[in-house]
């Protein structure tokens, strides 16, 4: 980040997208009936590389993820990801356990594009009212694949800032994560935000 | 002797927006802040707060198990968990504990909600 943010900048940046993922937890709660953990969010300003190898230090899982691109003062993309192998089991717990495998599978990329929907939507409606901004959203784009695939659209940039915090759903060992993707540009833009929303805590 | 509120947030931003939106309703009221459950703890017993408004996800000790350490000994003290995991199934086992539940963003309504709680304890 040109401009680096200092620790009560960084300690607000925190905060807010702690408060849009609570929402996010909740609404994955509700879709899902099922309690959800969350993490302590953490913030890493990285190469995309290091990005990839932090967000799945193995580099070997096939993951399920549903991003969706969001424009305003500041731009990226916001990441639901969970192991493929978990996906169907979300699904489940969404639709409930007597709809049939084969019929999970057909509407696995219809249902987890619902729930990436609902969740980042949660999240971006309070973060934007926090830092009042006005966020436009693309719809959600479904993908499968390494870490690497998933991180793919950020590669060309110098360094991305990844703010995640995992989620789980405590009754059946599911973890999965939330994660947002800023370029360099972006940064600078979030880091002014984060200044304006300070002054007026400390006005 | 004025009433004491312990705020209790790991987040320093979230103790700062608490103590202004709380200072611009009531002025009269001693503020202290502590960085976990532990510190709350510790703070609590010394300064004997009539309000405290805690965070539930905090590194050493969260907000609910400071709670419930807190409460037997402070029968005169309105616990009130401000917190962003807002999923229902935390707000009952929170509320069963008879503890209050209020959620964060940290806005004035929430805040008045708070004192809230309190005015009808203290009543």
């Amino acid at each position: 980040m040109p401009d680096e943010m200092n620790a009560l900048e960084l300690d607000a940046l925190q905060e807010i997208f702690n408060v849009g993922v609570g929402r996010a937890a909740s609404s994955l709660s509700k879709l899902t009936n099922e309690p959800v953990s969350m993490s302590v969010p953490v913030i890493h300003i990285l190469s995309p590389q290091r990005a990839a190898e932090f967000l799945d230090p193995r580099h070997d899982q096939n993951l399920t993820s549903v991003s969706q691109q969001f424009n305003g003062s500041f731009s990226g993309r916001a990441l639901l990801i969970f192991p493929s192998i978990n996906s169907l089991e979300v699904v489940r717990l969404m639709l409930g356990s007597d709809t049939p495998v084969e019929q999970l599978s057909e509407i696995e990329q219809d249902a987890m594009s619902e729930v990436g929907n609902i969740i980042l939507n949660a999240c971006f409606s309070i973060i934007a009212e926090m830092l009042d901004e006005r966020f436009k959203c693309q719809l959600p784009t479904f993908s499968t694949g390494y870490i690497t695939d998933i991180l793919k659209p950020s590669m060309s940039e110098k360094q991305v800032l990844i703010l995640q915090i995992r989620l789980g759903l405590e009754n059946h060992k599911i973890e999965g994560f939330l994660a947002f993707l800023l370029g360099n540009e972006s940064q600078a833009s979030l880091h002014k935000a984060i200044k304006l929303f300070l002054s007026k805590v400390e006005a | 002797m004025s009433n004491v509120l312990l705020i209790v947030d790991d987040s320093r931003v979230s103790r700062m927006i608490l103590s202004k939106v709380f200072q611009s309703l009531v002025s009269d009221w001693t503020i202290i802040e502590a960085q976990n459950g532990q510190e709350a703890i510790t703070l609590a017993s010394e300064h004997q707060p009539s309000l405290v408004i805690m965070d539930l996800n905090m590194p050493v000790l969260n907000g609910l198990e400071a709670a419930l350490i807190m409460k037997p000994q402070m029968t005169t003290s309105t616990i009130i968990i401000l917190t962003a995991d807002i999923q229902a199934s935390n707000k009952a086992r929170i509320n069963d504990l008879g503890i209050h539940f209020i959620e964060k963003p940290i806005t004035e309504a929430a805040v008045q909600q708070a004192l809230s709680c309190w005015r009808a304890e203290h009543a």
